[in-house]
């Protein structure tokens, strides 16, 4: 099954070989999805398309909306430009700011957004099931952020296309 | 008690350890017992750690054979730290000899497999053969120790929840002391749930909420929203920090559903008023 999106969070001072090139990156994602540590991941099912463009500014734009809410998702620094992945990153700063953002979000706030998805070009569904869907999905990420954050780890955000 | 499992680690000590730990313990210095059991485990030459099917064992076994004996060394409630010496180790080792695959296979069948009272069943834990495997190595631990006349330390986080705490810092703020994140402590204990109806109230909602009778007037509502075209309460009971789901299914309870444990730690976490400090 594809577009299925997976937060890995790494130790600071972890995260080197992203840097190192497109082919280096993905084998630093390859090796995260090898050890499939339950702890320290956590998956987002399809739902991350529609949980960034609730975030953002309603489209899947990498810089689109307000930081750091917009960082949960496609806001971190893009360390893969193929087409056919995406690979996000996080430092521990950054993680912070994103926990503390996502905090004060209230299910009738993301309901609101959810609800203009269409408008902005979202061709998934919107209705009730499927906001529950994204909803379900969103607040595990954003409790998995709040964990992440309490330990000063990084994020790395994953997703095939 | 909910089956859930947890950490525990078993090292062969020599008689100097364990008048250490004794000694540190009879004095007070219950975070020096902390440090050196850490210590020690990290130097053990060959620990036996069971996180795995512990709970299982321990489940099978509590009331037939006591593998928890052992003289606490340790004051604090978060941590269960025991010294066996050469006298319970062999009997430890004797009786645990003595369990059969078939008749363990009973017990966890008995304990562990059958459902609960309630709505909320215990998370899936591991089956019976790998639940053997780590019984074997245990029975192979304690034979080893006590061929060797050697005590052993019974060392693990307390399979109980951990409970954070406030204290002062160094710059003489308050702030929050809290247990890094383990979903056991975050798990509903399924001994709170037992006496919630499985299939569906057969009061009013509101009335099993706020009646002194009702079924959840010890719970404490802390959201409300609404899922599926459905509402639903999310509640706590008591001190404790793990969540359930009730659905109001056209005036009365419908499912029930247990919160998920990162969930939970969030709700938690928004709710300490100090800065938050992690322990391990």
């Amino acid at each position: 099954m594809g577009c299925l999106g997976v937060h890995f969070s790494i130790p600071p001072g972890q995260g080197g070989q992203l840097w190192d090139g497109d082919e280096a990156a993905r084998a630093f994602v390859a090796e995260l999805k090898d050890q499939w540590d339950t702890y320290y991941l956590q998956e987002t099912g399809k739902a991350w398309d529609a949980i960034h463009r609730c975030l953002a500014d309603g489209t899947l734009a990498w810089a689109g909306g307000d930081w750091p809410r917009n960082g949960a998702i496609l806001g971190g620094e893009p360390m893969y430009l193929g087409a056919d992945y995406i690979i996000m990153f996080a430092d521990e700063d950054d993680v912070a700011q994103i926990a503390d953002g996502l905090d004060g979000l209230t299910m009738a706030w993301f309901r609101d957004r959810f609800a203009t998805l269409a408008a902005h070009g979202y061709q998934g569904h919107t209705d009730e099931a499927a906001f529950d869907y994204t909803w379900h999905w969103f607040e595990l990420m954003r409790a998995f952020y709040r964990k992440s954050a309490d330990e000063g780890r990084r994020m790395v955000f994953t997703a095939d296309q | 008690m909910a089956v859930v499992s947890y950490p525990v680690t078993h090292l062969m000590l020599t008689t100097e350890d364990v008048d250490s730990l004794r000694r540190l313990h009879a004095a007070g210095h219950d975070l020096a017992v902390l440090a050196r059991a850490r210590e020690l485990d990290a130097d053990a030459a060959e620990p036996l750690r069971t996180e795995l099917g512990w709970a299982e064992i321990d489940s099978s076994l509590r009331g037939y054979y006591l593998i928890h004996a052992g003289e606490s060394v340790f004051g604090r409630r978060d941590f269960d730290i025991k010294v066996l010496d050469a006298g319970r180790v062999a009997s430890t080792g004797a009786a645990l000899a003595a369990v059969s695959r078939d008749w363990l296979r009973e017990r966890f069948t008995e304990r562990v497999l059958q459902e609960l009272p309630g709505p909320i069943q215990r998370p899936s834990g591991p089956g019976f053969d790998e639940v053997w495997a780590r019984f074997t190595r245990l029975t192979g631990f304690f034979a080893r120790a006590n061929r060797e006349q050697r005590p052993v330390l019974f060392f693990s986080p307390s399979r109980f929840w951990r409970p954070p705490r406030v204290e002062p810092g160094p710059d003489g703020k308050p702030r929050v002391i809290r247990p890094h994140y383990r979903p056991q402590d975050y798990t509903v204990d399924t001994n709170a749930t037992r006496t919630l109806p499985a299939d569906g109230g057969s009061w009013a909602f509101d009335a099993d909420l706020d009646e002194r009778d009702g079924v959840l007037y010890s719970w404490t509502e802390v959201d409300r929203f609404t899922r599926g075209g459905r509402t639903w309460v999310r509640m706590t009971v008591g001190s404790s920090e793990y969540y359930i789901d009730v659905e109001n299914a056209d005036g009365r309870i419908g499912r029930i559903e247990a919160v998920d444990p990162l969930i939970a730690y969030w709700i938690a976490r928004r709710g300490d008023k100090y800065p938050v400090v992690l322990e391990d």
